[in-house]
């Protein structure tokens, strides 16, 4: 018999096993049987969905296929643990890198990209203030570090002003397409923190040369600049019935009361160190020489009677235009400062309140007596 | 799409406990199951229990989490186990390659629905014969080409499904499957 013939058979022996058919009776029965037998003996507990899950990998994705996805699949999670592992403890470091660091350009974009992530226009407002913020941090932070360029300082003032900007044009932003209980609640928010960037910008001032200083005078222009913009916003709102929940006249009264005193402080700094300046050298120096200074004096003196009249609306621009020349005033005085130094070697004294040498005409809150022209 | 479907209730019947999947697996394999223990046996009645006792050691394995990959080969595997242990417990003096009988009234019965007529008896009967020739042609040849040519002539089973039953590729159980037919044919033709 060859194989020929095997097979044969094997055909005849299949077409035979076609015809067997078992009996319907009996397989129900035993279908019956095996079922109850089956219901009994399996566990009446739940499988967790873990467990389903594994067995349901088992059942559907061949082995195979399990076996070819293994190795790409645990060196894919390697290689993503490796780089968003390495990205996160980047932008991690870069939370304390300041203008001038390896990481800060990671910290910036980590800051664009959050930015982008966010798309109610209030809330992007909020996340603004909050790098503001860091920008102060990052100018506080490079301002004592002595191994620290000015040129650092400058760029960090420079991303200070450019932040605030954006602040400015956010809260124009918000006032023009939200509602006025939202636009005066982000008023107010910019407004309160463009007041402590302000005072913290002249403590940084205060604690560094005037040559150092003098790039931060124009950025303190802007913050005030961005806060009269709030106050602006506030006094378009606080008459809002929705509005004065949150805003009230009184409270934009001492705003604009507080960025008075502000700016009448900073010119008084300004005042004291060309007097100050005057007495430690033999340059003749006069407020006229810096006529910034009366200038400002006297738009703040503006600004002053229109908040004493009520004419709120009005003063927004004297303040603007103050902290403007009272930022030129301050450069002004700061490249007098740098060019005396550079001429003769004589330590400035420290000024004094009973200081007898009346060389500077100061116009002050409390101490000049100039007219408004 | 046959082995999607059976690997969809196993899941069900592990995953979910789904006593009815079983019975739907039963319900697909239970005939060819029977067809393929009675051509082994000598009576009816042996086939069903060693038929019902094949889907009691598959739910056994079922709940034993054992790997099954095949379901149809997996039956075929404990039928025929269990054909091999009822002729060892037989301890009869058929061996059991020959697991054919050839008894006429262990075989016809008047319950046996299609096959109740004579000539289908005989039918019967002349496949045993063949079959238990086929057998003892195949027992003759080395063990993976008997193993090999057991699933594939005997039981039927695709090269996919031998592959993983004796733990090797498909394309080699194909080469020893052609290997093992030119044995076969090279055989002293005397039985």
């Amino acid at each position: 018999m060859n194989k020929r013939d095997l097979l044969q058979k094997l055909a005849s022996v299949r077409s035979t096993e076609r015809g067997i058919v078992p009996d319907q009776a009996w397989v129900a029965r035993t279908r019956e049987t095996l079922l109850m037998q089956v219901r009994n003996s399996a566990s009446t507990a739940p499988v967790r969905s873990q467990r389903q899950a594994k067995i349901a990998v088992q059942h559907f994705i061949p082995e195979k296929l399990m076996n070819l996805l293994r190795a790409p699949a645990l060196a894919m999670s390697a290689v993503l643990m490796a780089v968003l592992g390495g990205s996160i403890a980047s932008v991690n470091a870069s939370e304390r890198s300041v203008p001038g660091d390896f990481l800060y350009p990671i910290k910036i974009a980590s800051e664009q990209t959050r930015l982008a992530l966010v798309s109610d226009k209030s809330d992007k407002l909020k996340l603004k203030t909050e790098f503001v913020e860091r920008r102060v941090q990052e100018i506080k932070s490079i301002a004592t570090a002595v191994e620290k360029k000015p040129a650092l300082l400058k760029e960090a003032a420079a991303g200070l002003k450019r932040d605030l900007d954006t602040v400015k044009q956010q809260l124009a932003d918000v006032n023009k397409n939200e509602l006025p209980a939202d636009a005066a609640q982000a008023a107010k928010l910019v407004d309160q923190k463009t007041e402590a960037i302000v005072n913290e910008l002249k403590q940084v001032k205060s604690e560094i040369s005037s040559e150092a200083g003098s790039s931060l005078s124009e950025v303190e222009a802007a913050a005030v600049h961005t806060g009269v913009t709030a106050i602006e916003v506030l006094l378009q709102t606080k008459n809002n019935p929705d509005a004065q929940s949150v805003v009230s006249e009184a409270d934009v009264l001492q705003s604009i009361t507080n960025k008075v005193a502000s700016l009448q402080n900073t010119l008084d700094i300004t005042a004291q160190k060309l007097q100050s300046l005057s007495s430690s050298t033999t340059q003749s120096t006069s407020s006229s020489s810096v006529p910034e200074i009366l200038m400002a004096s006297t738009t703040l003196e503006q600004a002053k009677t229109l908040v004493s009249e009520n004419k709120l609306d009005q003063v927004s621009d004297k303040l603007i235009e103050a902290a403007k020349t009272t930022a030129q005033a301050e450069a002004s005085v700061n490249q007098l400062a740098a060019s005396s130094t550079s001429a003769i070697v004589p330590i400035p004294e420290p000024v004094s309140e009973t200081s007898t040498t009346p060389v500077v005409e100061v116009p002050s809150s409390t101490t000049a007596t100039t007219t408004p022209p | 799409m046959n082995q999607l479907v059976d690997h969809y209730l196993l899941y069900r019947v592990r995953a979910k406990r789904d006593a009815e999947a079983f019975g739907r697996l039963y319900d697909q394999y239970v005939t060819s199951i029977y067809r393929f223990v009675y051509l082994k046996v000598p009576t009816r009645e042996i086939a069903e229990d060693v038929t019902s006792e094949t889907f009691l050691r598959f739910w056994q394995a079922v709940l034993d989490s054992q790997d099954i990959l095949n379901i149809r080969a997996y039956l075929y595997r404990i039928a025929r186990n269990l054909v091999v242990d009822y002729y060892r417990k037989q301890e009869s003096t058929e061996p059991i390659s020959g697991s054919v009988t050839f008894s006429d009234e262990n075989t016809s019965t008047d319950h046996e629905g299609e096959l109740s007529d004579r000539s289908r008896h005989v039918r019967l009967i002349e496949a045993r014969a063949d079959l238990q020739i086929v057998l003892d042609r195949i027992g003759r040849l080395k063990e993976d080409y008997q193993d090999v040519l057991k699933l594939r002539l005997i039981d039927g089973l695709a090269f996919g499904d031998i592959a993983k039953i004796i733990g090797k590729s498909a394309g080699n159980v194909r080469v020893i499957y052609h290997r093992a037919l030119k044995a076969l044919d090279a055989l002293d033709p005397t039985p």
